[in-house]
């Protein structure tokens, strides 16, 4: 006899899909009762999947190394190092909840965090309020110290006003001729309002540059005519935009249909990705953006990293896998000097950390942060070249940028 | 033991009173205080299922027993959350009185704009409070009163994972006692009078805009205390995050799994989606997949939600008794 899909009652579905899960749920892999469990809430959906990738790989690459060379030496005995990762879907409220789930129910002894000042503050808080030591290499400086003074927690990335003085630097030191006149388009992130609200005009005054006109737009605005149009109008040759990737796709193809091209562009955070230069195409040529690392740069591993992720995932690299391995390291070299899982002597290991590691060199200062050098880079035939300071360039700038299609 | 949601139907079967949820808010405080029971990660879930029962409650209230569906408790979650953390930062008040301000301060919010969103009836409501809360968002984030995107870090030390559990308990406590008086009184029928037929109703003497407006207060104070809560617990609020629509989401998928306007629909639905979430956590590339797919499956075949489902079929299965002892009897 056929059995059609409408004979199977809703119950026995439903029962099947209770049993579906209850098994998944309960098929946890099995792991070692004495693995060093380490734990990190990552955006692998929602608006920040793409950055989450990226650290993901970073803290994946550096566990699997260590546990390549047998582990970390825990009271004379080698014991394997188990990342614990869970989706936060770019929301600090869940983040909030993994990293209680990650230190309550998986005994993490150290954390991990996930990416931007919203999603590593509320981590971090978790964190500290349960005594965990907790890393981050994705949250600026200032944005880092302004939610407490940390006890666990620990930070190296770049400085905000270094890197909003960068493109000033840049056309001072590279003799850039342009009218001084600067546009200024941002979002109203957090980032958005520190760098392109508060910083970028400040650096303005201080090099002596004119700030012609500076508009936030909401993060997920998507029509930028009108701003555009005011810019043009204003003749400005130099324009500073901070926003996400897909607002930069939009400002750059929307530049180009008003017949607009600043000699000058700017596009921190949403420039910087390798989606911004696969949607643009040659319209991506001659747009800088902050970096703090290149594959170029002279530390330790720089190109071993490099070629391991572009082997492994099939990608172009990008400057997170440096700063999230680069913690990863971090955290677990400190709990190999401690020789101890306990929080407080990896916190301590942590506190004295001075090494160069694949991103530069790190040493912490009293308010846990450690500073990452700013250069600028540019993209130019799909490819990030660093081109200031002129001691790390790795190409010529391309000046002005090209008007393109 | 579940209460049926159509107007003839009996209220007065005890557990469907006040013995049931004096009995959920007893077995989370039985449960905590027996040593060794609870570990540090089930206090943890226990403080979330707690928190999410309260604002599935509220939700409930509003749409299963009101009719007034809404998509904004986002908004109402958020503005507890800043006036909790305003309330404690800038007053140094104890965090008592910071919760019972983020109550007040949802259910001023409440009436403030349901002059607004009460002119609209059905889709127009829910698209009216999903813009509700969408504007809020927004609004904060680029007014710099309340630390604008970045938000405000709570200066109060953190509370402890014990005393956070003490705090949701209470605060489950009294979302039972709030809906248990709100269900077994007049103003149930009243309400649901009002969600069934809007229109009869007024014929009938009823004050619509007054019966829509107390519904509308009592969860969103509700909804303003969870806020607050969950600021408590975090340390931080920011726009993004408590005014994001996943509160909205999540609290709605709640009791629609559980059973839309069925006394323990909230209930039973929160338990439901914050075990699928846990056990799917460890599965971060199949989690979203699977989830939706389980959502899809019980929309599809119980539409009352699992708690309708158990209804139905013990119903079933007590007229096939009956009709059995019918067929036997000479």
């Amino acid at each position: 006899m056929k059995i059609g899909f409408n004979d199977i009652s809703r119950r026995s579905l439903l029962t099947l899909a209770a049993a579906g899960i209850l098994s998944i749920g309960v098929a946890r892999p099995s792991f070692a009762a004495d693995d060093i469990v380490i734990g990190a809430s990552l955006p692998l959906s929602g608006v920040l999947a793409g950055f989450g990738s990226y650290l993901k790989w970073g803290y994946n690459h550096a566990v699997d190394e260590v546990n390549a060379a047998g582990g970390i030496e825990i009271k004379g005995a080698k014991r394997k190092v188990r990342l614990e990762i869970r989706d936060d879907k770019s929301d600090p409220n869940v983040v909030a909840s993994n990293t209680d789930t990650l230190i309550s129910r998986d005994h993490a002894v150290a954390i991990l965090a996930s990416p931007t000042p919203p999603l590593v503050a509320a981590g971090g808080l978790v964190a500290e309020r349960n005594r965990i030591p907790f890393i981050t290499g994705a949250a600026p400086l200032e944005s880092f110290k302004a939610v407490r003074k940390w006890r666990y927690g620990w930070d190296v990335f770049f400085w905000e006003p270094d890197l909003a003085a960068s493109p000033f630097h840049l056309i001072n030191d590279l003799a850039l001729a342009t009218n001084k006149k600067v546009a200024i388009l941002h979002d109203n992130g957090p980032d958005g309002q520190q760098v392109g609200g508060v910083a970028w005009p400040a650096m303005a005054k201080q090099f002596q540059f004119e700030v012609v006109r500076n508009s936030a737009f909401p993060m997920d605005s998507t029509q930028f005519t009108s701003v555009i149009a005011d810019a043009k109008a204003s003749n400005a040759d130099i324009m500073l935009v901070m926003s996400s990737t897909p607002q930069a796709v939009a400002i750059r193809k929307q530049l180009a249909a008003a017949g607009y091209t600043p000699k000058v562009l700017v596009m921190e955070r949403g420039g910087e990705p390798q989606q911004f230069s696969e949607a643009l195409g040659p319209l991506a040529n001659g747009t800088l953006v902050g970096a703090y690392w290149n594959p170029s740069y002279p530390y330790p591993g720089s190109f071993e990293l490099t070629k391991a992720f572009e082997t492994e995932t099939g990608q172009t690299w990008s400057q997170h896998i440096s700063a999230s391995y680069a913690v990863a390291k971090i955290m677990l070299d400190a709990i190999a000097r401690a020789g101890s899982t306990d929080s407080e002597a990896i916190n301590d290991e942590i506190a004295k950390t001075e090494a160069t590691y694949v991103v530069g060199p790190v040493k912490f200062d009293e308010s846990h942060t450690s500073k990452l050098p700013i250069a600028q880079s540019q993209w130019q035939d799909g490819q990030v070249q660093i081109v200031w300071p002129q001691a790390q360039a790795s190409a010529k700038i391309l000046f002005p940028v090209p008007a393109g299609n | 033991m579940m209460q049926e949601n159509s107007l003839g139907r009996s209220m007065a079967h005890p557990l469907t009173g006040s013995v049931a949820p004096a009995l959920i808010v007893a077995v989370f405080a039985a449960a905590f205080m027996t040593p060794g029971l609870l570990g540090n990660y089930e206090v943890e879930i226990a403080y979330r299922l707690m928190l999410y029962i309260c604002l599935a409650e509220a939700w409930n209230l509003l749409a299963g027993y009101g009719g007034l569906v809404s998509l904004g408790s986002a908004a109402f979650v958020g503005v507890g959350a800043y006036a909790f953390t305003s309330a404690l930062n800038a007053f140094g008040v104890p965090p008592i009185v910071g919760l019972l301000l983020a109550g007040l301060a949802g259910g001023v919010f409440a009436v403030l704009v349901s002059p607004a969103v009460f002119r609209m009836r059905g889709l127009y409501f829910t698209v009216g409070t999903l813009a509700l809360g969408e504007a809020l968002r927004l609004f904060m984030v680029n007014v710099p009163w309340f630390g604008g995107s970045r938000g405000l870090f709570l200066d109060a030390d953190f509370p402890s994972r014990e005393a956070l559990f003490w705090w949701a308990l209470g605060l489950l406590a009294l979302s039972q006692f709030l809906i248990t008086v709100y269900t077994r009184t007049r103003l149930s029928i009243i309400l649901r009078s009002v969600r069934d037929d809007e229109d009869a109703a007024a014929q009938l003497g009823v004050r619509i805009y007054r019966v829509k407006l107390v519904a509308f207060v009592v969860a969103s104070m509700l909804m303003g205390m969870g806020g607050g809560l969950q600021a408590y617990k975090l340390g931080a609020v920011e726009p993004y995050g408590m005014f994001g629509l996943p509160w909205s989401i999540d609290i709605l998928s709640m009791v629609v799994i559980g059973g839309l306007g069925l006394r323990y629909g909230a209930l039973v639905g929160a338990f439901f989606v914050i075990t699928l979430a846990e056990l799917l956590a460890d599965y971060p590339e199949a989690h979203i997949v699977v989830t939706g797919l389980v959502l899809a499956l019980v929309v599809r075949f119980a539409p009352r939600g699992v708690c309708g489902l158990v209804i139905d079929n013990w119903k079933r299965r007590r007229s096939e008794t009956r009709g059995s002892e019918r067929e036997v009897q000479p």
